[in-house]
């Protein structure tokens, strides 16, 4: 499989780049911050907890949907600005090809942002069997 | 056969006519030179025969391949040097080769060993694994010539090849160029503004302006075009009878440049031959210390070719009448 190799470069991009390395810490940030307020606000943590998990599980979506948007359009526009696309578009793999390896990266990393929240929504339902029900939610 | 074939080949962008109906061949082995002023549609041109850009009108053929039809396939045989290249700044030249090798689905331990020998080939081996951040412009130029060449093309489409590289790497990418072409039967197309390196290095040359082929042949046949008959340049001895045995001179002559003890001056009257002015000279008991036949180079050609419409006189023209008056009237000048 050739056409692996732009996938293998658009996640190591990611990490040796600002895009996925930010992304993890920012998306980490928001996971403990929001973790700890409707565990420790005095409104929020009277919520009941599947209501809490539910409204963690809601932004652990919004937050890779975003960074989904984001990432995959930053991944071709940062090859025309940087003029590697033209190189990229002469080699004999197909556009289709290369969009659909830039979408598996994004993915990928999106899949890595879901492991990270899995901790906090573990510590969320502690006490409940909750936990399973909302990590396959998500 | 033929290693690039356009018939007809045209790019518009709205009502601009950026490249305009071209239509020229390029032998299989031949290095073709592309030249012409800024904006006349030399990388247009490219980039359409490389299938990059689609043509509005007309078509191409690489290596008897429609470029509108066997995009792919062609992509496979041809290396294509952009005039700027940009680089994953975060990888080392041997990763950015390595993984140009890769997506031209060569073998991991062929793509290593040519990623080896083709940064050894530029002069890059020694920074293999620098990261392509801290390179220089011209190593940039060199890693970007290496990566044009990782799938050993048959057919090389370079845009300023050399550009911003210092002589001496000037000269090893020119020599390099010249072995893939005269070892490897490499058809070269190089579009580059170093009119002295298209004259020595191409053996055709196209001449483009405002998106048309206005000239296109070997440099003799360009000499021809504008009917360039040879001239003699002959520096001789300056003295004070000088002015008076240059007088009426049965050739025409022009002065080139005058100083202490010499002028140069220009012969060149069509037919004229150099036992003649030799003779002549004797005559006059004029003493030369050079004598040698010399043609129209490219610039000259260039010049004339790309004037400016509303430029009567063209600037080299212009230039030589300032330079070099006829001998009737400049003899203060001697």
């Amino acid at each position: 499989m050739i056409h692996l190799i732009i996938y293998k470069l658009e996640l190591a991009g990611s990490f040796y780049s600002w895009r996925g390395a930010i992304w993890i810490i920012t998306v980490a940030s928001i996971y403990s911050l929001v973790a700890y307020l409707l565990l420790t606000d005095k409104e929020l943590s009277l919520l009941d907890q599947s209501e809490m998990l539910f409204t963690f599980s809601q932004i652990i979506v919004v937050l890779g949907l975003l960074m989904s948007a984001i990432n995959s359009s930053s991944a071709i526009s940062t090859e025309i600005e940087g003029g590697t696309l033209e190189c990229l578009l002469l080699t004999p793999i197909k556009h289709s090809q290369i969009a659909i390896q830039k979408m598996l990266s994004t993915e990928t990393i999106w899949i890595i942002l879901y492991l990270i929240s899995i901790p906090y929504t573990i510590v969320l339902a502690n006490g409940t069997n909750l936990a399973i029900p909302a990590i396959l939610y998500v | 056969m033929y290693g690039i074939s356009t018939v007809g080949i045209g790019k518009t962008y709205g009502s601009f006519r950026a490249v305009d109906s071209l239509t020229f061949n390029v032998k299989s082995g031949d290095i073709f030179g592309l030249i012409g002023p800024n904006g006349a549609g030399k990388t247009t041109t490219m980039r359409m025969l490389c299938g990059t850009l689609t043509p509005t009108t007309g078509t191409a053929f690489i290596a008897g391949y429609d470029i509108a039809k066997e995009n792919v396939r062609i992509k496979t045989i041809i290396g294509f040097l952009p005039e700027s290249t940009g680089f994953y700044n975060w990888m080392s030249g041997e990763e950015y080769l390595y993984y140009f090798a890769r997506l031209y689905d060569i073998e991991e331990p062929i793509a290593r060993k040519k990623v080896r020998d083709l940064l050894d080939r530029v002069g890059l081996a020694g920074r293999a694994f620098a990261p392509v951040a801290y390179y220089s412009r011209g190593m940039k130029q060199r890693l970007a010539l290496a990566r044009s060449l990782i799938n050993d093309p048959k057919i090389l489409f370079l845009d300023e090849p050399t550009l911003g590289m210092d002589p001496r790497g000037q000269q090893e990418i020119q020599k390099m160029l010249s072995d893939l072409n005269l070892e490897d039967g490499v058809t070269i197309f190089l579009s580059t503004h170093a009119l002295t390196d298209v004259s020595t290095f191409c053996n055709r040359i196209g001449i483009l302006n405002h998106g048309k082929l206005i000239a296109c042949g070997s440099l003799n046949d360009l000499r021809n075009l504008l009917n360039d008959s040879t001239s003699i340049f002959v520096r001789i001895l300056r003295n004070q009878e000088t002015a008076s045995r240059l007088a009426h001179p049965p050739f025409k002559i022009t002065i080139d440049n005058v100083t202490e003890d010499s002028v140069d001056m220009i012969i060149s009257d069509e037919n004229i031959e150099l036992d003649e002015v030799i003779d002549w000279m004797r005559k006059q008991n004029l003493k030369f210390t050079e004598l040698r036949q010399q043609k129209m180079n490219l610039d000259e050609i260039f010049f004339r070719l790309t004037k400016p419409s509303n430029d009567k006189d063209s600037t080299l023209i212009t230039v030589n009448k300032s330079r070099s008056p006829q001998v009737g009237q400049s003899s203060s000048r001697l």
